[in-house]
Formats: C-alpha cells, structure tokens, sequence
C-alpha cells in the first residue's frame, strides 16, 4: 500500500534519485567511528543538528502556553514550569538545550578547524558555519530575556549598553535592538519576534546551505 | 536485489536480507529518537485535559429557602474562573426557581436560540411578577423566543429547546452551589 | 521501504572486497550508528533535564538595582573581557576586540591559506586556535569565580546577617587616605562623634577600613536607612552629604 503510494508519486515527480543521491553515497572509512573510534569527533556536527531539531521542537511546544508580555511572560513561564503537565521538562529540554547547541558547535567548529576542513575548496562553508555560530548566539541572547526574570532583565539591561558602545550610532542601535530606550514592553515583543519568526528562518537556510555544500563538496579526505 | 540472490537464493527467499534488517533496525531507532524527545513534549500538550475548572461549582451564596415555588428570582453571583495564569472572579447571572417538589432549578439567561440574554416578566417595582402572556414567562428581546417559568420554549418560537440548567448542589447551611450548565430536551428532562 | 530492491549486492561492510576499503552506505548502515550514537546522546540529555529541575526565578524587577547582573555563560567570556578595557577604552572590549575575533573567524580559510591539513604541519593556525580556546575556557571560568564572589560579597553584606565587623585598634595604627575630599570634613565633625575620630570606633563600631568589604552603593544604602542606635542618614542633614561621605570612606581599605 505504502509502496503503492510512493511508487504513484514517483512516477509523476521522479522523487527517487534525489533521496538516493544522499542514501546511496559511500561513508569515507576515516570518518566513521565503527572503525576507527578516534573518529567519533566526526559526530559533533550531527550532534549539533540533533540538538537544533530537538529546540526547534521543544521551543514550538513552549509557544503554546508562553505570552510575550511584561505583565505575563514571567507568570506564563511559571505556569509551564510549575503547573503544565512536563511543562517543566519541556522547558528544561529548551534550556539545557541551548547550552548543549553551543557546546557541539564549539567541538564541531574545533574538529573541522583542527583537521584543516575549511581549506580550500570548502571555505564557503566554513563561513556558512561560523554566520550559523553567530545566528545560535543570536537565540541565546535574545532567548535569555523572554523568562522576564531578574536574571533576563539584567542580563539584557547590561547586553544591550553594548550595542550602545558602538561609535557614533550606538545610541541608536540600542534604541532600534531595544524597540525602546529602556528595556521594556517592546523589547520583549521584539526579542520574541526575533527569536521565533527571524533567526529561525536564518538559521534553517544556513543549515539548508551548509548541508547542499557538504553533498556537494563531500566531506574532506582523510589527514 | 539480483547480486544478493545469486549468492543467496534461500535466504533472501525465506529471510531478511541484510540490508533490510538494518533497515527495519534504522526505523527502530529513528522512533526512540523521536519518542524520547517528542514525548514530554506531546504530553504537555494534553494538560488541558486533567484542568476540570468547567466542572467546579460555585457558591450563589443565596439559600435554597429564599427562593419561591412561584417565580424565579435573578441572582448574581461569582464564579473564580482559572484561565492560564490568569485567575478571576467573574460575575455570573441566573434565575433560579423551585420546583413543586422544592429542588432548585437554575436556569441560564442565555436564549438557547442564538445567545441573547432573555428577560422574565418583572413588575413596576422591578421585581418577578406572574406572566401577562399565558404560560409564556421568559421572553427574548432578539427574535421573540419564548419560555414558561421553568424555561421550557414554546413550540411556535425560535427557541430550539429550553434553557440551559446549572448542576446544583445544596451544602449544609442550605446555601445553593451552581455547577456546569446541562442541556434538556422538550420535556425538561436534563439531556 | 524498499531499499532492498534497489541496490544490488549486499552493503556488508567487507574490508577486502570492497573497491573503496572501509567505505560504507550512508543508508542505512552508516546513518544506523550515527543514530545509535543520537540515541544514546539523547537518553543521557532527557536523563540529564528530567533529573535537574527547572525553576523561576524572581519576576524582572527595573527597580531593583542591587540584582547583579549577568549573562548567560556562553556570553562569559564577552562580558569578561569588558572588564579589562576600563573607563575610555570600553570601546575596544565592546565592539573591536569581539569585531575583530568574529572576522578573523569567519575568514579563517583565507588566513590560512596553505595546501597542509594536518594541525602539525600549520603550527601558527592550530597555535592561534588552542590559545584562543583556552582563552575563552580561562575567561568563561574567571567571569564565573569572580560573579560567585560578587554574589557572595552582596549576600554577606546583606544589612541583617554579615554585618563586617573590624577589629578594634589604636587610633594611633590607622592611616587614613584622601582627607582632602569632602567626605571626610563631614564624617570628622559629625559621624565621628561615635565612630571615633579615626573610625577607630567608640559608642559605635569602627568604621576605619569598611571600604575593604563594602563599596560605595552598599555604603550608602546602608547609611540611608540607618541600623539600631544609627538614625537614618546617620543623622547627616541630606542625601548628598550621605553621598560625600561614602565616597570617602569607600577609599579607606585598611
């Protein structure tokens, strides 16, 4: 039935050869682990991608109960944390999350700088790498804030003077990343916005183009 | 498959081949995967469920005994209503009568036609008085619904059925709790 | 699915056979040890978030200016760095340095341009590279030790519990610094009536080295309110004086 189905499909779109061409390559020796353990370094990458799916998945299921409002997103988290059914492990899942992205993207972007993989002809995609580090930092400071606790408002109060550093525009840069000239109702809208809406659409085509180019250019040879 | 059956004819015949087996494993766990992560996740979803506020009664505090066997009486009272993080009392009308037998019977103002809010039959001094228009004792001001005074609609009007009754519960000083709304039939039996 | 179908022979991994040695399909039997390694990754995360319980903290509060303020700790090393670039510098901590680190990362493959892959045989990159990890892992640790001591410093200054306490001198063995600032005019012909002329102390406790415990703000919200015999103020006419006068004795670290 199912193969009935495909094979409908198939027929009219010709799907097959584009899930083969990823099926069907042949796995380099050097970088699987199950024969040399050493290349377990070659995992951090797919690691890092697992964490991201399991965000993307925790932070749509948050969305449902979480309100992007002063007066309610501190009492709309408590309400996840402390009455939602595992609404506290859902939000723990989020959490941890974040650190554990930025930790595998640490490891995977010291793997591909130690074994030279962004050399020559992948600097494309070292660079595709290193805006998907900054867009991840991106989630981690505006996603800090969206609790509204003590440790949100502070911690954004102070990042955001940063921006205000800047010379000449810094004092508008941090009334345009603030929506406001204090931290404040807009703020918390915008850092939601960008946190949900912008960055993710970011990161999905980075990731889209970091995967196309991996394909494309296979994985680099061994050492 | 034609490489693996030349070598192999009875197994592939009777068994997995290999590349299916690892397959099938690969499925396995590409589904623990997503359980473990979609799981709390799905779970938190269904949290609504076990949040039974619509089945909490509420206390009128009025007692049963203030009520007449005659007419019903309008009451107002409150209802603490949790919505999310939100909780709120929230004002709530009702007419209440009682029944020949004496068991209260709360009715909702809200026309079972299209929700406008019916009125009953009041005198000029603002309070119940015995109905001008035959057994018909609730009017709706919208599309002319008409009800008697245990809220049973008249065939001839919009009305589909009576009005809606509150579950009611009497506690030990007589007070008069109100519960969920329940619907009824032509007859008044509660559906 | 009918993979099996499609591709002939057998995808057993046969060293010796193969055209290609060691290599293997991606699907399924190289993505099944990948997923095995993501199932087991991801059992000791759910493990790990099950077992460490969220809370709330405290709702933002824009008043409380005493919440010491502190980011995430993937931002440690960013908000550690600021602390070296002081006053005019700032800049440098702000913008330049982190400018500059982000280039250089992001045009890492035109830095290094040789053909050499192996980290041994490009010393200056992988030299770079470890040194700026270890910086950041140095920084991240440093920025944690030093806000814990904050943390603890303002808990241990809290005006109920972890009064500092100085031990009682001579007058004559303290050293008092900057009584030119008008602080001290103040503090000698007023709080000195019973802290002591030197802050040696007397009706009141010695106050001589408070600055080793207690900085300005904590100085001054403290005097503000006033504790026991202390009257608010500490019986100083405004607020301003109360400001001159913490000032002051902020410098006096003993």
């Amino acid at each position: 039935m199912l193969k009935k189905a495909y094979d409908w499909i198939d027929e009219r779109l010709n799907v097959t050869p584009l899930w083969r061409d990823v099926a069907d390559h042949e796995v380099p020796a050097h970088v699987n682990p199950a024969i040399k353990m050493s290349a377990f370094v070659y995992c951090f990458g797919g690691l890092t991608f697992l964490v991201i799916t399991t965000q993307i998945l925790s932070g749509m299921f948050l969305a449902m109960y979480y309100t992007p409002d002063i007066t309610n997103a501190w009492y709309s988290v408590k309400y996840i944390t402390d009455e939602v059914l595992l609404g506290n492990v859902v939000r723990g899942m989020h959490f941890w999350g974040a650190s554990l992205v930025i930790i595998m993207m640490f490891l995977h972007m010291l793997r591909v700088f130690f074994t030279g993989a962004y050399k020559a002809p992948r600097e494309l995609n070292w660079v595709v790498g290193v805006l998907l580090f900054f867009v991840v930092l991106g989630f981690g400071f505006t996603g800090y804030l969206l609790p509204w606790d003590q440790k949100a408002y502070w911690a954004t109060a102070v990042g955001s003077q940063l921006a205000g550093t800047v010379p000449w525009i810094g004092p508008y840069l941090q009334t345009l990343l603030l929506g406001s000239h204090t931290v404040g109702a807009l703020t918390l809208t915008r850092f939601f916005a960008i946190h949900v809406f912008f960055l993710p659409a970011a990161l999905l085509v980075l990731l889209a183009l970091h995967f196309i180019m991996i394909r494309a250019q296979h994985i680099a040879g061994p050492l | 498959m034609s490489d693996f059956q030349e070598h192999a004819p009875d197994e592939s015949l009777n068994a997995l081949t290999r590349r299916q087996f690892l397959t099938y494993v690969l499925g396995g766990t590409g589904g623990f995967m997503a359980t473990v992560v979609a799981s709390p996740l799905i779970v938190s979803t269904f949290d609504p469920l076990r949040r039974l506020g619509a089945n909490a009664f509420a206390n009128t505090h009025h007692k049963v005994t203030d009520f007449s066997r005659q007419l019903p009486t309008l009451i107002e009272y409150t209802v603490h209503r949790d919505d999310g993080w939100n909780s709120a009392d929230v004002a709530a009308r009702t007419w209440v009568i009682l029944l020949p037998d004496g068991t209260p019977l709360a009715m909702s103002p809200i026309c079972t036609h299209l929700g406008c809010q019916v009125n009953g039959t009041l005198g000029p001094d603002g309070k119940p008085a015995p109905s001008q228009d035959g057994p018909w004792w609730f009017h709706c001001p919208c599309h002319g619904s008409k009800y008697t005074k245990y809220g049973i609609n008249s065939p001839d009007s919009p009305a589909p059925r009576p009005l809606d009754v509150h579950k009611v519960r009497v506690d030990d000083a007589g007070y008069l709790w109100l519960g969920p709304l329940q619907q009824r039939n032509r007859s008044g039996q509660v559906i | 699915m009918a993979a099996g179908e499609r591709i002939p022979g057998t995808p057993r991994y046969r060293h010796h056979l193969l055209k290609n040695p060691g290599t293997e399909p991606f699907l399924p039997n190289f993505l099944l040890k990948e997923w095995i390694a993501g199932s087991v990754f991801l059992l000791g995360f759910i493990l790990w978030v099950v077992f460490n319980p969220m809370d709330v903290g405290p709702k933002a509060n824009p008043d409380d200016t005493s919440f010491i303020p502190v980011p995430d700790w993937y931002f440690y090393f960013l908000y550690q760095i600021l602390k070296y670039f002081p006053g005019n510098y700032e800049v440098f901590g702000t913008v330049v340095l982190p400018l500059v680190g982000a280039l250089l990362l992001l045009f890492a493959p035109w830095l290094d341009v040789s053909k050499a892959r192996h980290p041994y045989k490009r010393p200056l990159a992988t030299a770079s590279m470890v040194l700026v990890t270890f910086l950041c892992i140095w920084l991240t640790n440093e920025a944690a030790v030093q806000h814990r001591a904050e943390v603890a410093a303002e808990q241990g200054g809290g005006v109920s519990a972890g009064l500092p306490v100085l031990p009682k001198v001579p007058a004559s063995q303290i050293h008092l610094v900057d009584t030119t600032m008008p602080g001290y005019e103040i503090f000698s012909h007023t709080c000195a009536g019973c802290h002591g002329a030197s802050g040696e102390g007397g009706f009141g406790p010695p106050v001589y080295a408070i600055g080793k415990y207690w900085n300005e703000q904590q100085l001054y919200d403290f005097v503000i309110k006033g504790m026991g015999q202390m009257p608010p103020r500490g019986g100083l006419s405004s607020d301003a004086e109360v400001r001159k006068v913490v000032e002051w004795l902020a410098k006096q670290k003993g």
